[in-house]
């Protein structure tokens, strides 16, 4: 149970609040590549509370801006890219991707008021088929190269969920609360032989990138060895995960990003990489992009039961817009959930005091490749994948 | 005319307020029995400003819980039912229809985390095809067995209607504002040819279960009387009949506050028959009624759909501080200081207008409905029809 300032201490996600200060420290995943396109070269994206244009210009440089034109405030959204930046459609004032005005074409030859405006900009890079933004202060830190992102002996795609109508943080609770899975998942995934005898462990550990989430099950047939489980959450809204592959009988790792819309929605994109030596995927391209629906009924009030995130997405939503923590009852079951609000309102206190925060790395210290211990003994994933050095 | 403060008294239906207080008092239709059924057996409702879940377990009982599992706060609406109790979706938590918290299997063997877990759950009773909830405070009172939910010699089923944009007041004083009829619905009704010249009598007279509205028409149809009571403090009953079959039509027309800016109408329907019988506990059919057309707008050809259009468009809590009331409306006043008057004795620790002490053997309530115009002169009753 949390008291209410506290709760909103660590949900509010916009410009100026302690979580939003603490999430802008981070690069933020905005959009998979593949959305912008030549035709379509600019898109409108909300994260953190606020209104972006994201764009790729006619020299394939990517830039996000805010998205009202400092001038009259149209939206850059329906503006064009030229070579070096964006054009606003109502009168032509062109900035490049660092905000600088570059062009205020009505003026008069010789005016200096293109000088005196800088307009919100935010880096952007690529990387595994995703466009990363860091909107926080100086200096810009590494961009991490997880696993799944800079892999290459593979397929690698993407699938991006309907917003969510909640708190980014109520996902990454669910990240750290294995005792979830024999109900809300029991019936649709493997779990339905051993409901009826629930007994398992759990770890929670701490290390460099966030919590290693551990959970071993108890042997399936007599006899047989116990089962181990682990999945790291990366802070702060990311988990990296892996499952089966029905279709193509591979191993899918996936990053799961939540990434904060405003404070009371949230995108869901997930990055897969499916190993498979006969192909090769290069980390700076593209990567397929599938949309995917959950909401069903005539008013789409209702979610697919049928489908485990969707399962996940009903719970999370259904605990409101922005969960009010005042009112929940906790076990012993729900220590990785303590542990994780633990780590959230350390760091939001050391960003607040001026420090920084976990898991941010300096640009010049940026590793080739982060490779992660993912273990699903339960599909034959019984060490690491690694691929490192080669 | 009341004040923006005597207004906000009047309408609001939340726990704690007035007005949400004293309606907390009077049993309340939660769902038709027939929308929970084997494969739904859980349905989302709001009651007074309360979130909800109905529920029938694998025995067979009804339960009524807050929506969301005290836990970590997801919704037991997508939780399933078993034989006794429902079962939270995300951690299992169990809950009986008492709010007891009977199983949170995650928990270490042993744990006494459930014995401090009290959950909100209402008492739920069944009648005339309906589900009826109770919100208020201990004793619980008898659910009235009104004619059309009790009578067994005819058919019966219930309607749900599409949910009305407004507070639930604005409902009910359109069911003693007898005057609206020549306007509102003059063009679609039985009125049209009197519109030009009108003249009719109005009586309100307060009675043991809420306010008898007698109307006394005098037209080219010739000298009418037909008389419908305001079951207090959220009902109307009514008569009409059928074009199609000549059949009478009795109904209860249930308002029911889901909170202050939203009412859910059920109307249960009752047609006595010679041969039909439908006791009062059996299964009704159930229809849903949508008051908007095809476009999203009102079907104005259509009685109940204009009064919706009053109702909706005199905002989602009329301000009744803005209205010119006149001499015709004086029904409207009365109700008004009839529910004021009920506000006021539950503020002062008495006991509201209408509520009696549960009795297994109460009589089916029979209500003085005339219609001569249909050709019901007289109050129909049980025995009246052939048994």
């Amino acid at each position: 149970m949390l008291a209410r300032e506290d709760n909103e201490r660590i949900t509010r996600v916009g410009p100026g609040t302690p979580a939003g200060e603490l999430l802008r420290r981070y690069w933020q995943p905005v959009a998979a590549s593949a959305e912008l396109t030549d035709e379509e070269p600019i898109m409108k994206v909300r994260i953190l509370g606020e209104d972006l244009a994201l764009y790729r210009d006619k020299s394939g440089n990517y830039g996000a801006v805010g998205e009202q034109c400092p001038h009259r405030m149209a939206s850059l959204a329906y503006g064009r890219v030229e070579e070096d930046g964006i054009r606003c459609p109502y009168h032509g004032w062109k900035f490049d991707c660092r905000g600088n005005c570059v062009e205020t074409p009505a003026e008069a030859p010789g005016a200096t008021l293109k000088d005196s405006i800088q307009h919100t900009a935010y880096p952007v890079e690529k990387l595994g088929g995703m466009l990363f933004l860091y909107m926080g202060p100086d200096p810009v830190p590494a961009l991490p190269r997880w696993d799944v992102l800079t892999w290459e002996h593979g397929h690698r795609y993407i699938r991006k969920f309907e917003p969510l109508r909640c708190n980014w943080f109520q996902c990454m609770e669910n990240s750290v609360d294995p005792s979830h899975l024999y109900w809300l998942h029991g019936d649709s995934a493997h779990l339905k032989p051993m409901m009826d005898g629930y007994e398992e462990t759990h770890e929670f550990i701490r290390d460099a990138y966030g919590i290693m989430k551990r959970r071993t099950t108890p042997p399936t047939e007599p006899g047989g060895a116990p089962q181990v489980d682990q999945h790291p959450l990366l802070f702060p809204n990311t988990l990296r995960h892996v499952s089966h592959n029905r279709d193509t009988k591979r191993h899918r790792h996936n990053l799961q990003f939540r990434m904060p819309i405003d404070d009371t929605n949230t995108q869901v994109i997930v990055a897969n990489f499916e190993p498979d030596e006969t192909v090769q995927t290069p980390n700076d391209a593209d990567a397929p992009v599938e949309y995917v629906e959950f909401r069903i009924g005539e008013n789409k009030e209702r979610y697919r039961m049928d489908m485990v995130a969707s399962q996940d997405f009903m719970a999370w939503e259904t605990q409101g817009p922005i969960m009010d923590r005042s009112q929940e009852h906790l076990g012993l079951a729900d220590k990785g959930v303590v542990e994780l609000r633990r780590m959230l309102r350390e760091q939001v206190d050391i960003v607040a005091e001026g420090g920084t925060p976990m898991n941010v790395v300096p640009a010049d210290r940026q590793q080739p490749i982060i490779e992660l211990d993912v273990i699903n003994e339960r599909i034959g994933l019984m060490t690491p994948e690694t691929r490192g050095a080669a | 005319m009341v004040t923006q403060e005597q207004n906000q008294t009047l309408t609001q239906v939340g726990p704690g307020t007035p007005g949400g207080e004293m309606l907390r008092r009077y049993w309340h239709p939660v769902a038709a029995a027939a929308e929970l059924t084997e494969d739904a057996p859980i349905k989302r409702v709001e009651l007074l400003g309360e979130k909800l879940v109905v529920y029938r377990d694998r025995s067979g009982a009804y339960g009524l819980v807050a929506e969301q599992c005290p836990h970590r706060l997801a919704s037991l609406a997508f939780g399933r039912v078993e034989e006794d109790g429902i079962r939270c979706p995300y951690h299992g938590w169990k809950f009986s229809a008492q709010g007891k918290c009977l199983e949170t299997p995650a928990e270490p063997k042993g744990s006494t985390l459930k014995e401090s877990i009290d959950h909100p759950a209402y008492p739920v009773e069944r009648l005339g095809g309906m589900l009826f909830a109770y919100l208020g405070r201990d004793p619980v009172p008898a659910l009235p067995r009104w004619d059309v939910l009790a009578w067994e010699r005819g058919e019966r089923w219930v309607q749900r209607h599409s949910v009305l944009q407004c507070n639930w007041l604005q409902a009910m004083e359109n069911s003693v504002d007898p005057s609206h009829l020549y306007w509102l619905h003059g063009r679609t009704a039985h009125l049209a040819k009197d519109l030009d010249h009108y003249e009719e009598k109005h009586e309100f007279i307060p009675f043991d279960h809420g306010i008898l509205k007698r109307r006394i028409s005098a037209g080219e149809a010739g000298r009418n009387v037909d008389q419908h009571p305001l079951l207090f403090p959220n009902i109307l009953r009514h008569v009409l009949k059928t074009r199609d079959t000549g059949r009478l039509m009795h109904n209860l027309q249930y308002r029911v506050p889901m909170n202050d800016t939203q009412t859910q109408i059920f109307m249960v329907l009752f047609s006595p028959h010679d041969e039909i019988r439908t006791p009062p506990d059996a299964d009704t059919p159930f229809e849903f009624v949508d008051m908007r057309g095809a476009d999203g707008d009102y079907r104005m050809d259509f009685v109940l759909a204009q009064d919706v259009m009053a109702w909706e468009t005199q905002g989602p809590v009329a301000d009744r501080s803005r209205e010119h009331l006149g001499a015709s409306d004086k029904g409207i006043h009365l109700y008004r200081t009839l529910v004021a008057e009920q506000i006021e004795a539950v503020q002062n620790g008495g006991v509201p207008f209408g509520i009696d002490a549960p009795d297994r053997d109460a009589p089916v309530i029979e209500l003085e409905v005339i219609n001569q115009r249909i050709g019901l002169a007289q109050p129909q009753t049980e025995a009246a029809v052939p048994a």
